[in-house]
C-alpha cells in the first residue's frame, strides 16, 4: 500500500484508508506535535486527531507527494496555534531571512521543488546547527532551552542561529529558491 | 531598495524531519487518535447511497461491474452517477448504477454558512429557500420522461448545520436514485419526502412507491 493508494481511498470517501493513513503516520504527527507541546498527552491526541480530520474534510484536495511533509506542517501548524492562544506570540529569534532585491536566484539554476530544496539545504547545515535550527524553528523551542540541551552557551546558540540563517540563504539562493513566488512579505 | 522577507519558521512547513522527531516518544496511540476522527469524520460526512430500485438489483449490477465483459454508459446524471448497461462474462445482460462521479460533482457546497446549488457554471444562494421540511428542487428535464426516456431531479434540503440532496433518475423504466448528506440519516428526512410528493403531485416521479423506498 503507496501513500498515493491512500489518497486515491480517502478521495473516494473511504473511511478505511483514513484507518491506514493513521496507522502510518499517526505516530509521526503525535509525536511533531509532542515535541512542539512539551508533552500534554491530552492536547496533542485533540490536535492529532484534528490533522487528521483536517484531512478527511479537505481530502479531494490532497495529493500523495510529500504527504509525510504535509502532515508534519499541518501537526506544526496546530501546535504552534495552541501555543499562541495560550501566550500570544513564539519567542523565535530573528525568524526571517531578507532577500534585497539584486540577490535573484541564479537563472541559469534550474528551478527545484520546494520541499526538495528546502530539505536538501537544512541538511547541508552542520550538523550541531541544523539541530538548534530544527529545535527553534521547526519545534518551537526557546534558543536558552534549545541551547541547553545542545550544550551551548546562549550566545553561542545566537551566534549559531545566525550563521545559520546566512547559510541557509546562501544555500537557498545557490540552488535556485524562487522567493517570489512564495509568500513573502514585501518590505 | 525593495526586499522580501521569508519567515524561517513557514519556510520549513516544506521540511520533512525524520531525524529529531523521535515516534512513539508520546504516550497517544494511534488506535485513540481512530477513535476521535473516525467518529466526527462518519458525523460530519455520509458515503453516498448507492441503492437502485425497482427491476435492477444492486447487488447484482455491482457483481456485474466486477465480472463484467462489456460495460456501455447510457446515462450520467446530474451529479456525476452513471447509468448503464452491462454483459457479463456469462453473457447475461443487466443495468448498472455507479456513483464515483459524485467528489468531482458537488450539488451543494458551504460557503459562510450558506449553501450553494451547483449547476451548469451557476451558483444559486439556495439557504433560505429550504429547511428542514422544505425542499430545493431542481428540475433537470422540463417534461417528464424526456426525448431519451430518461428523467433526472434533484432534490436538495436541510440547515447549513445539517444537509444533502438526493438525485432521482430514472433510466430505461426503473427508478434509481443517489445523494449525499453531511449528517447520518436513520430515515428519510422530511425534506426528502416532501420533495417526492411534491414532484409526483406534478405528474413526475411516475411509478415510484414513496412508501416502499421510505421502508428501503
Amino acid at each position: 500500500m503507496t501513500d498515493g493508494d491512500i489518497v486515491n481511498g480517502l478521495k473516494k470517501g473511504k473511511t478505511k484508508a483514513l484507518e491506514q493513513l493513521i496507522d502510518r503516520y499517526g505516530k509521526y504527527v503525535s509525536s511533531v506535535i509532542s515535541r512542539i507541546l512539551r508533552g500534554r498527552n491530552e492536547d496533542c491526541r485533540e490536535l492529532s486527531a484534528d490533522v487528521f480530520l483536517a484531512i478527511w474534510e479537505n481530502r479531494e484536495k490532497l495529493r500523495a507527494e510529500n504527504l509525510k511533509g504535509y502532515l508534519g506542517a499541518a501537526a506544526r501548524n496546530k501546535a504552534f496555534n495552541k501555543l499562541r492562544n495560550e501566550r500570544e506570540e513564539l519567542p523565535l529569534e530573528e525568524d526571517m531571512i531578507i532577500f534585497d532585491d539584486g540577490e535573484q536566484p541564479c537563472e541559469a539554476v534550474e528551478r527545484k521543488e520546494t520541499a526538495l530544496l528546502v530539505n536538501r539545504a537544512v541538511n547541508d547545515l552542520e550538523p550541531i546547527t541544523k539541530e538548534l535550527f530544527l529545535r527553534h524553528y521547526y519545534y518551537g523551542q526557546s534558543v536558552a532551552e534549545a541551547a541547553d540541551a545542545l550544550g551551548l552557551s546562549l550566545s553561542a546558540a545566537k551566534t549559531r542561529l545566525c550563521r545559520g540563517r546566512q547559510t541557509l540563504k546562501a544555500i537557498l539562493l545557490k540552488e535556485g529558491y524562487d522567493y517570489g513566488e512564495q509568500n513573502c512579505e514585501n518590505k | 531598495m525593495e526586499s522580501k522577507t521569508v519567515k524561517i519558521s513557514e519556510l520549513l512547513d516544506d521540511y520533512t524531519d525524520n531525524e529529531f522527531c523521535i515516534e512513539g516518544e508520546t504516550e497517544v496511540q494511534n488506535e485513540e487518535i481512530k477513535d476521535i476522527v473516525l467518529k466526527k469524520a462518519k458525523k460530519r460526512s455520509k458515503p453516498a447511497k448507492k441503492i437502485i430500485i425497482a427491476a435492477v438489483a444492486a447487488t447484482a449490477a455491482l457483481t456485474a461491474i466486477m465480472g463484467a465483459a462489456a460495460q456501455r454508459i447510457a446515462f450520467t446524471a446530474f451529479d456525476g452517477t452513471e447509468l448503464g448497461y452491462i454483459v457479463d462474462e456469462d453473457g447475461h445482460e443487466g443495468k448498472y448504477i455507479a456513483c464515483y462521479g459524485q467528489e468531482e460533482n458537488q450539488v451543494v457546497i458551504k460557503e459562510n454558512n450558506r449553501l450553494y446549488f451547483i449547476y451548469d457554471g451557476g451558483k444559486t444562494d439556495i439557504t433560505d429557500l429550504m429547511d428542514e421540511k422544505t425542499p430545493y428542487i431542481y428540475k433537470c428535464h422540463d417534461q417528464p420522461a424526456d426525448v431519451d426516456n430518461t428523467e433526472n431531479y434533484i432534490i436538495v434540503g436541510g440547515t447549513p448545520d445539517a444537509y444533502g440532496y438526493t438525485c432521482f433518475i430514472l433510466f430505461d423504466g426503473d427508478w434509481a436514485f443517489s445523494g449525499k448528506s453531511t449528517v447520518l440519516y436513520d430515515t428519510h428526512p422530511d425534506w426528502e419526502v416532501n420533495g417526492m410528493k411534491q414532484l409526483q403531485s406534478e405528474g413526475r416521479l411516475v411509478g415510484l412507491d414513496i412508501e416502499q423506498m421510505i421502508e428501503f
